[in-house]
């Protein structure tokens, strides 16, 4: 009952990002609360494609065996020119389950009401970031994947970070991100990725100083290649007026 | 093992329904496409054939003789582009675990077969009844032939959207295929009309024998001289081994 990456090799092309992940070996053990944390530019969509298996690594192994859930809030299945409701009937058609139950518990546990039958365009932002949080919630996994747990407005967070914890306490939960509060917060171990490879940490706040080592070396290098790169502009900001 | 079917079962109908509901999103161009695109053809087609009679054969009544025909292989490209592109780009639905890339590939020629079958009734009963070349011979017949083709184009779709991911460029070859096929694959012709020495060039073509199939269980006036059914099974046969082989070793590859 386990998420594992077996010496997986992969090459991340997303935009300008464009790095190489060399012999990463990752576990995620049952009911564990983990957390991938790196910066925007660290390549986590591709890291989270790999464990959907929306993506194959072009080297090693990638074993799930149990049941996970797409990366919460993920709004790649809502329709916006159809009701809300159409949307959640989707799911439940394909994960299996009554559709009427599935979505009158999305209704209850995002408080969306009468939005539930509003096309999606039409519907406030608050309640489509509820309905897609709950969708995911109202359905039963052994490991839940979030990209991003702030739910709705800033009223509902309280109410959200609850209904997760308490998701947290039946089943496993994975937060992909760059958002350390929040890692912190849900987390109790992570794996730090730098662009080359993964370190693990059973202390979140020993991740957290490694995340910000990065940053730190990130912004000096970054300042360095800057004028490095551009000589012309170097002699231009050294220049005394 | 039948749990596991039933589940990608579920997963395709759902993603089928899914792709339906998205050609809504794009009402003006979508259903409306479907419809106007054989129109057109059978309407250009209908209108040369009344200009050169002697296109048309003479015991099968020209509109059904041609929505018989073209209905059906314009779901076969269809589908065959689907698939071909459905393995070609990564989708956004592969984000959620239980969905594969042969899921979409055949939930999106699913709604293709939906589509096309809805247009093939919609144009051919009525046409078919005012022609007076209703009922079918053998409907059964009909409907299997236009099944096949639908495997028949999910079959090459895999092996072109599988062998697009490693040279991208085949793409116009395909074009180049259909173009060819458009011609010679029988949807406007039957191969009686043919000269019986150029029989033997034409015949390797298994969307040929798919065709002189339907037309042969929808016209009671004709019996096709060489529709083969073990034939277009051996091309299946071959076209799905080789796609479904490609699909899997093209998994690591990067999408373009």
């Amino acid at each position: 009952m386990t998420i594992e990456f077996i010496n997986v090799t992969k090459k991340v092309r997303q935009g300008h990002v464009r790095l190489t992940y060399e012999n990463l070996n990752i576990r995620v053990e049952p009911h564990a609360k983990m957390a991938l944390l790196g910066h925007k530019e660290a390549g986590l969509e591709s890291i989270t494609s790999l464990i959907c298996s929306a993506d194959a690594p072009d080297k090693g192994r990638v074993l799930r065996t149990h049941s996970i859930s797409w990366p919460i809030p993920s709004s790649q299945f809502l329709k916006k020119h159809l009701p809300l409701a159409t949307s959640a009937r989707f799911l439940a058609r394909l994960y299996e389950v009554d559709p009427s139950g599935y979505i009158g518990r999305i209704a209850e546990m995002a408080q969306i009401g009468d939005h539930m039958n509003s096309r999606g365009d039409k519907c406030p932002k608050e309640a489509v970031s509820r309905f897609l949080f709950s969708a995911g919630l109202c359905l039963s996994f052994e490991q839940y994947i979030f990209t991003n747990l702030n739910a709705g407005g800033k009223d509902d967070r309280a109410r959200f970070a609850d209904l997760v914890k308490e998701t947290a306490a039946r089943a496993g939960l994975l937060f992909i991100g760059s958002d350390l509060k929040v890692a912190q917060q849900f987390c109790d171990e992570a794996y730090v990725f730098d662009g080359k490879s993964a370190t693990y940490f059973d202390d979140m706040d020993a991740a957290a100083e490694f995340l910000g080592s990065i940053a730190k070396k990130g912004d000096d290098d970054e300042g360095e290649d800057f004028f490095d790169t551009d000589p012309e502009l170097e002699s231009l900001v050294n220049m005394d007026f | 093992m039948l749990a596991e079917l039933r589940t990608q079962f579920n997963v395709v109908k759902a993603l089928a329904i899914n792709e339906l509901q998205d050609l809504g999103k794009t009402y003006n161009y979508g259903f409306a496409w479907a419809l106007l695109e054989p129109i057109m053809f059978i309407g250009i087609m209908r209108a040369a054939r009344s200009a050169f009679k002697g296109l048309t054969p003479p015991d099968m009544p020209p509109t059904t003789f041609l929505i018989v025909g073209i209905v059906p292989y314009y779901m076969y490209l269809s589908a065959m582009a689907s698939v071909y592109k459905s393995l070609g780009n990564a989708d956004k639905m592969l984000q959620f675990p239980r969905v594969t890339p042969i899921d979409m590939a055949l939930a999106a020629a699913l709604s293709d077969f939906c589509i096309y079958f809805a247009v093939y009734c919609f144009f051919l009963l009525p046409v078919s009844i005012y022609e007076k070349a209703f009922p079918p011979e053998n409907a059964l017949k009909v409907f299997s032939m236009y099944c096949v083709l639908w495997v028949l184009g999910v079959a090459f779709g895999f092996v072109a959207g599988a062998a697009a991911r490693v040279f991208p460029p085949i793409a116009k070859f395909i074009g180049y295929y259909n173009i060819i096929n458009r011609m010679l694959g029988g949807m406007l012709f039957v191969i009686t009309q043919i000269p019986s020495i150029y029989w033997p060039y034409l015949t390797w073509n298994p969307i040929l024998h798919c065709m002189e199939m339907i037309r042969d269980g929808w016209f009671v006036t004709y019996t096709s001289p060489v529709a083969d059914p073990a034939y277009v099974a051996e091309w299946i046969l071959g076209l799905l081994l080789l796609g479904l082989s490609l699909e899997r070793y093209q998994r690591r590859l990067p999408y373009v």
